[in-house]
């Protein structure tokens, strides 16, 4: 059939056809690929670093060792990330240290709860600075997770939550993952912990 | 004379291609000219520095007419003016909160006696960043709110949405965006149906937002023990 149609100007056509057929399908590639990953892996840095306090977003610590602080915690929240962290955070490939001292200093996050009032968000991730590298990849070197303690929110699904965006993972559309944007788990997912490993 | 025609068909191929990209590229970016009281905010993209990202918030999300089934006041009308921001929180960790006035046209759900304090988590680089960011976003439109009236120490006749999704704005798409939302409403599956039956219009998707009873607003949280609930002054 092609040998039919290659001498004549059918075969123009179905040569073009297939250049048209090649250029369509990279077009269609590069338009859907980038926001279809992201949407299917849940997991990559995202938001402004550093400035106003309520800014929010997903990060990279530097290495495999999480170290992190508790900084003025009431004890439910304390006993929660001791708990948390190394019931769900150690047995992945990070290798987990939990502190408690009055500076976030040499820490790669710091938890703390404070008083911020009758605001829409009971619990965000903040980076305050140290920032290497560039979105979906960006390091921070001074993670903060802020509980608002108004809202008193289930301490271990909301430090299994707010934890998971301090290491890269973004909301999940599991509801079995404490990465849900309402999660009602307190566990990391297989697919949670299969990207902190990949990363990590 | 074939080569020749080759090419010339050749690019003809390819130059359509090309135009119709620029072409569709540029009418998915197109707005519609502005008109007095129009929305100046178009693509679901611009409303980016507004986006809560990452946040666990206070109330969950749920179909509208939940949202406004608790919520104290479900109003249409528009931002009018910018307060002092307020200060929460303490060094180094100071948070802050924008009020903006806004001054309802039809109120369909709670008792208002004139413009309301409606404060909003001051986000980006800088306070002036985040100020100027709500003022591109707020200022003209008309919006349809769901909110919540503070209810803390400190905080008596301020108001907040009530979550994410207590925002709404038609847009010269004819489409309803949430600002703050993370996500696209319209890819959410709560919202979608509810925003395709009122087709564009505020005061359709606020009338779901009252079609059921109203209940009374959801209990105070219990603050921690350790909880200092005094509040800094104003700026």
């Amino acid at each position: 059939m092609a040998a039919v149609v290659g001498s004549t100007g059918g075969g123009l056509l179905v040569r073009i056809l297939r250049r048209l057929s090649i250029v369509l399908v990279v077009a269609a590639v590069a338009a859907f690929s980038p926001a279809a990953v992201a949407w299917a892996t849940n997991f990559g840095s995202e938001g402004v670093a550093g400035g106003n306090i309520y800014n929010n977003g997903v990060w990279l610590t530097s290495n495999s060792t999480l170290s992190v602080t508790r900084l003025d915690l009431s004890a439910t929240y304390s006993n929660a990330v001791q708990s948390i962290l190394m019931g769900q955070y150690d047995p992945t490939d990070l290798s987990v240290i939990v502190a408690t001292t009055d500076a976030c200093y040499w820490y790669d996050v710091c938890y703390m709860d404070y008083y911020y009032g009758d605001g829409i968000n009971q619990a965000w991730t903040y980076c305050a600075g140290g920032t290497t590298g560039s979105h979906p990849n960006q390091v921070c070197g001074q993670i903060y997770v802020i509980f608002d303690n108004v809202w008193n929110p289930p301490a271990n699904h909301t430090i299994c939550h707010e934890t998971g965006h301090s290491v890269g993972l973004r909301h999940s559309e599991d509801t079995s993952s404490c990465m849900h944007k309402e999660p009602y788990s307190s566990v990391l997912t297989n697919h949670d912990r299969a990207h902190i490993n990949a990363a990590y | 004379m074939r080569p020749t025609k080759k090419k010339v068909l050749l690019s003809a191929t390819l130059a359509t291609l090309v135009a119709a990209t620029v072409i569709s590229y540029a009418a998915a970016g197109k707005t519609t000219p502005h008109e007095p009281g129009a929305p100046t905010v178009s693509r679901y993209e611009d409303w980016v520095p507004l986006q809560l990202v990452g946040g666990l918030e206070s109330e969950p999300y749920r179909p509208i007419a939940e949202l406004g089934q608790t919520a104290d006041v479900v109003a249409i009308g528009r931002f009018t003016e910018f307060l002092e921001v307020r200060e929460l929180g303490r060094p180094p960790a100071i948070a802050y909160e924008l009020p903006v006035v806004f001054e309802p046209t039809r109120v369909l759900r709670g008792t208002v006696d004139g413009p309301l304090p409606v404060e909003f988590p001051v986000i980006g680089r800088t306070i002036e960043e985040g100020v100027a960011a709500y003022r591109k976003a707020l200022i003209g439109p008309e919006f349809l709110l769901i909110l919540r009236a503070k209810r803390f120490v400190g905080e008596e006749g301020r108001y907040r949405i009530v979550n994410t999704y207590g925002l709404w704005v038609a847009t010269d798409r004819h489409a309803l965006d949430a600002p703050m939302a993370e996500f696209d409403p319209w890819g959410k599956e709560i919202y979608a149906s509810t925003l395709a039956d009122a087709r564009g219009s505020l005061a359709a998707l606020a009338s779901v937002a009252v079609s059921l009873p109203q209940l009374p607003p959801p209990p105070l949280p219990v603050p921690s023990p350790t909880a200092d609930t005094s509040v800094e002054a104003a700026t």
